[in-house]
């Protein structure tokens, strides 16, 4: 070696397609002393062509790569071909999250060949964005596969047939159906989520030697049983189906369970599905430019990481620094819904009943809050519809779930009564056919903030402009949200003369809500 | 190491730590080279090889390193054979001994029909 900046360029050509490792450092700089032991050797016996004959006896990268992953298979790479089978439904989640995120900023409804474009766009800098995403992760971090050829060949593999798959289901989501995104999600979550626990656990082995285990397994612990337990019970929810019969419910309890998953471990794979699934699901564009910025610091500090070439203590360091940046920006993402994108303010004059609210706290549970954001599509999960006969209120839920409400009970007694769960027919099977009762309806006004009546308003009419709602001229509520995104955009009204159901949807992505209202205080 | 090579691998263990206990601590570029000279260059060790086998023998608790100043005035990663790894040597050998005793006495009849 002429110098050691030549040796160390050498050494780190070497180096720099290894598994990670926290021995990857320690190799380096005995490979390095190694050299410079070699060049003195070779010097003392004025030989000639010093570098080239120690790169000879050192041999060529390959050989040498071979034997260093050789010596990391012992942990999970035996395992290599049911490693390959469970990421690939990771990479199509990824894929499709990364394409889906892109489609869904580029979307344009109205001109068909710009959805071929945004199709085309999406799929192209998906593609980009997870080789790179796969080769740096899982390149070094989890593969076992020894040769540079069969490691590009499994990078591409993995993010080539994604892309089919996300052409196939950008293209169906395109023309209106969503046939294969429900498919894709019956298989790849649990799959999905298998993965990423499998790979925690490969990564934390690999990562932590015996000496380090005794301090290890006291955060692994936890961490297994947490993560564990949140896995099993988004598996068992997801197989049973005894909560939730909705997809959507489905897709956002398992979004749920997996959002806490990510929390609980400190391997920064799981808070990028993490942010990626809130990215991709939550279209307002706080949540997409807040998690597009984490999403950035993740990848930069996955790379740093990886890419360093410091001592394992610098690079730990390094890792801490990145891991609590990663997780105060997570944290205040989470807070996020603590930040009521489009529900207004309203305040009624008369005794109200969130029916809506009431039944999705009682199928979601827990998951309640955190569902309200981590939503499908149009950013909200559940459609509702109610209509009316006599006393009693049918409400349907997202076509499929029926709910009773007896108004007739509560005669007796000053409580507003609530919805019951009747039966679920099935997705698509069932729509209330809406009764706006004619005169009941044509009691209600809808003012603006001129305390005009909105004219066209007829019981289910576009009202943007609904400050106010009056009931043969008695205020029902006012709205007192402040700018756009307390805007009543569609209000839809169905009851009797003591009691109505008022359907407030207030904004293409925000949620739906569904109240009833108690009207016998005002006769 | 161009004659079976399956057998080396399963024996590099043996010689690292043999080695080691004969000759005291040492760290990885004289270890190879130690190595190469006691068995006349039949083990010539690449570096690929040798250390993460001893970052494995090390994960055993096998050996352990320590840095340490060398003779050379330069500061190296010295490995020591630990209590453990005196323990496994002498398992190994046990091993290997058995091995080649029964080796022996399997080729032995042929040499002697070779020698008639």
């Amino acid at each position: 070696m002429k110098n050691q900046k030549s040796a160390e360029r050498f050494v780190d050509d070497i180096i720099k397609d290894l598994p990670l490792s926290q021995y990857t450092p320690r190799f380096r700089e005995e490979l390095l002393e190694h050299l410079e032991d070699g060049g003195k050797d070779l010097t003392d016996r004025n030989e000639n062509n010093i570098s080239e004959k120690i790169m000879q006896k050192i041999g060529d990268k390959d050989t040498l790569t071979e034997s260093y992953v050789d010596f990391y298979n012992r942990y999970c790479g035996n395992l290599w071909f049911l490693e390959f089978l469970i990421y690939m439904p990771l990479s199509i989640l990824a894929f499709i999250m990364t394409s889906g995120s892109i489609f869904i900023c580029t979307h344009s409804a109205t001109v068909w060949y710009m959805e071929g474009f945004n199709l085309i766009l999406s799929v192209i800098i998906s593609f980009g964005i997870d080789y790179a995403f796969f080769k740096i992760v899982f390149w070094r971090l989890a593969p076992h596969i020894k040769n540079k050829r069969d490691k590009t060949v499994t990078v591409i593999f993995l993010t080539l047939v994604p892309t089919l798959y996300s052409v196939l289901a950008l293209t169906s989501m395109t023309a209106g159906s969503i046939f294969l995104w429900d498919n894709f999600r019956d298989f790849s979550m649990p799959l999905s989520a298998i993965s990423i626990y499998y790979l925690a656990i490969c990564i934390a082995f690999k990562i932590f030697t015996p000496r380090r285990r005794k301090i290890f397994s006291i955060p692994l612990s936890p961490y297994l049983l947490l993560a564990g337990f949140w896995l099993i019970l988004a598996a068992s929810i997801f197989a049973s189906y005894q909560k939730i019969e909705t997809s959507d419910g489905i897709w956002q309890v398992i979004g749920a369970a997996l959002l806490p998953l990510s929390l609980t471990t400190d391997v920064c794979l799981n808070l990028i599905l993490g942010n990626l699934l809130s990215l991709t699901f939550s279209p307002a564009t706080t949540c997409l430019i807040i998690g597009s910025l984490i999403l950035v610091i993740l990848l930069a500090g996955i790379y740093l990481f990886v890419s360093s070439k410091k001592d394992t203590a610098t690079r730990h360091r390094q890792w801490r620094s990145v891991f609590a940046m990663t997780l105060i920006s997570y944290s205040l993402y989470l807070l996020l819904p603590l930040y009521k994108i489009s529900e207004p303010k309203i305040d009624w004059t008369v005794p109200v009943s969130k029916i809506s609210e009431n039944i999705e706290r009682d199928e979601l549970g827990l998951f309640y809050h955190l569902s309200k954001y981590i939503n499908q599509d149009e950013g909200f999960a559940f459609h509702y519809q109610a209509c009316a006969d006599g006393n009693v209120f049918t409400i349907v839920q997202s076509s499929e779930k029926v709910f009773l409400l007896e108004t007739d009970t509560a005669k007796t007694s000053d409580a507003i009564p609530q919805a019951v769960f009747k039966e679920n027919v099935g997705s698509g099977k069932i729509s209330c056919d809406q009764d706006h009762n004619g005169d009941f309806a044509n009691g209600f006004t809808c003012l603006d903030k001129n305390g005009k009546p909105y004219a066209d308003y007829i019981g289910s009419a576009p009202s943007s402009f609904c400050e106010k709602l009056d009931y043969n001229g008695k205020e029902i509520f006012a709205n007192s949200s402040l700018g756009s995104f307390g805007s009543l955009n569609n209000i839809v009204i169905t009851g009797n003369k003591e009691w109505a159901i008022i359907e407030i949807e207030s904004g293409f992505y925000a949620t739906e809500e569904i109240y009833l209202v108690d009207l016998r205080g005002l006769k | 190491m161009d004659s079976s090579q399956e057998m080396t691998r399963g024996a590099i263990e043996l010689v690292v730590l043999q080695t080691l206990s004969d000759h005291g601590d040492n760290y990885g570029y004289e270890l190879i080279k130690t190595i190469a000279q006691k068995s006349s260059s039949i083990f010539e060790f690449k570096e690929g090889t040798l250390y993460p086998l001893l970052y494995r023998l090390e994960e055993k608790r096998l050996v352990k390193s320590y840095r340490q100043v060398a003779e050379s005035g330069k500061e190296r990663r010295f490995y020591h054979i630990t209590a453990a790894g005196e323990k496994r040597l002498a398992n190994k050998r046990s091993e290997f001994e058995t091995f080649f005793k029964g080796m022996d006495s399997i080729l032995k009849p042929n040499n002697l029909s070779l020698e008639r």
